[in-house]
C-alpha cells in the first residue's frame, strides 16, 4: 500500500521543511510507503524553494512539488493533488504543524483493522485527543458549532470540521468531486456526503496544537456567519 | 438505502407530529384526564419544551467547555521536535531563510 500526503500550501516556508522531516521520521519507523504532494498556490514567501531543497534531501519520488499560479480554494487543490498522487491511500493534513504525523500510523493501523473507507483524527473525543492554545472563547465557539452541528446533522462522527484524515483514493476521488461548499464546511459536507454514501468512517483520537500564528485563533464573526450558512444548507439538502 | 428525507425534513416532521399532539391536546381531543397542573403544563407545553431543551443544550455546552483536553505536552514535544528537526536538517544541507530576510547557512 503507498501513501499519498496531499499537502496544500500557502507562505509555509518555515513549516514546510519540519513537517516533512517529522513525516519522515515517523512514517519511516513505522515502514509505510509514502509521498509527499506539495500543492503550493504561488508562495512569494520562498516555499517552493524549500519544497525543491526538500527534494534533493528526501528524493524527488517522496517530494513531489506540483504548484499552482496564486491562491485558487482547498477543494481544487486536493483535486490537483489527486491527479499527481500515486498513492492508493491518501491523507489529508494541515501544513501548519497543528497536525502531528506521528498519528498517522495510528490512523493506517486503524484503517486496517476496522477496514474502514475513512480515519479521521478527532480533537473531540477517544483517549489521549486535545487542543492547545485555544481561550475560553474558541472553547466555547467550537463546542457551541459542534453541538449545533451534531444536533442538527447527527453525522455518526464526533469531529466533524476536522482536516485530518486518511482516505481510501478512489473515495476521496468522489467525495471531493461531489462536494462544494468552502472552508470549514468543506470538511464537514465531506463527512456527511461519506455517510450518504454509505462509507464507513473510523476515528483516532489527535492533539491539535494551534500555533496562534496570526495572533488570534482566525476565528472572528465573518467566519462563524460562514459556517452557520453552511450548516444550514447542508441540514436543507442532505 | 439513500436517506430519502433530508435533515430539516425530518425535524419539520417530527416538530409537526409534536405540534398535532398538542393542538389535539388543548382542543381536548384526546381522552385523559389531566390535574390542574397538567393543564397548565399542557397549554404552554412547547415553551417548558423549548425552555428545557434550551436549558439541557447550555448545560450540556458548559460541561464540555469545562471537561475540554488542554494538551500542554503536545505543545511542550513538538517545541523540542521541531528543534531536533532544525538541526538535522542543517546537518543535511539544508539551507533555512532567515525571518530576518538574509540566507543563514549552517
Amino acid at each position: 500500500a503507498m501513501y499519498s500526503i496531499i499537502l496544500p500550501t500557502y507562505n509555509e516556508r518555515d513549516n514546510l521543511p519540519l513537517l516533512v522531516w517529522m513525516i519522515d521520521k515517523y512514517l519511516g519507523a513505522a515502514n509505510i510507503q509514502y509521498e509527499i504532494v506539495i500543492v503550493d498556490d504561488g508562495s512569494p514567501d520562498g516555499t517552493q524553494e524549500a519544497a525543491k531543497q526538500l527534494a534533493k534531501i528526501y528524493s524527488e519520488d517522496r517530494i513531489v512539488l506540483r504548484p499552482r499560479p496564486r491562491k485558487l480554494g482547498l477543494g481544487t487543490a486536493y483535486l490537483h493533488g489527486l491527479k499527481h498522487a500515486k498513492g492508493d491511500h491518501v491523507i489529508l493534513m494541515d501544513a501548519d504543524l497543528s497536525h502531528h504525523p506521528k498519528f498517522i500510523p495510528q490512523m493506517v493501523a486503524k484503517m486496517r483493522s476496522g477496514s474502514f473507507d475513512i480515519v479521521t483524527g478527532s480533537r473531540y473525543e477517544g483517549e489521549g485527543c486535545g487542543v492547545y492554545g485555544w481561550d475560553l472563547r474558541r472553547k466555547v465557539i467550537s463546542r457551541g458549532a459542534n453541538f449545533l452541528a451534531q444536533l442538527l446533522l447527527r453525522p455518526g462522527v464526533s469531529d466533524l470540521t476536522g482536516s485530518f484524515r486518511l482516505y481510501k483514493r478512489e473515495v476521496l476521488q468522489r467525495l471531493v468531486d461531489s462536494c462544494t461548499s468552502k472552508g470549514y464546511v468543506f470538511q464537514m459536507e465531506m463527512m456527511v456526503r461519506a455517510r450518504h454514501l454509505g462509507y464507513s468512517i473510523g476515528e483516532v483520537p489527535i492533539t491539535f496544537v494551534d500555533r496562534m500564528f496570526y495572533g488570534d485563533s482566525k476565528l472572528g464573526g465573518s467566519e462563524i456567519v460562514q459556517y452557520l450558512k453552511g450548516l444550514l444548507t447542508l441540514f436543507a439538502t442532505t | 438505502a439513500p436517506m430519502a428525507l433530508t435533515k430539516l425534513m425530518q425535524w419539520l416532521l417530527g416538530g409537526g407530529c409534536f405540534i398535532a399532539l398538542w393542538l389535539a391536546l388543548m382542543h381536548d381531543l384526546i381522552p385523559v384526564e389531566l390535574t390542574p397542573m397538567g393543564r397548565h403544563v399542557t397549554n404552554w407545553l412547547p415553551l417548558y419544551a423549548g425552555g428545557l431543551f434550551g436549558l439541557a443544550s447550555a448545560l450540556t455546552i458548559v460541561y464540555r467547555v469545562l471537561m475540554f483536553n488542554d494538551c500542554p505536552e503536545a505543545h511542550s514535544e513538538l517545541v523540542r521536535e521541531i528543534d531536533e528537526a532544525k538541526a538535522d536538517l542543517a546537518k543535511r544541507g539544508f539551507k533555512f531563510v532567515d525571518p530576518k530576510g538574509d540566507k543563514k547557512t549552517s
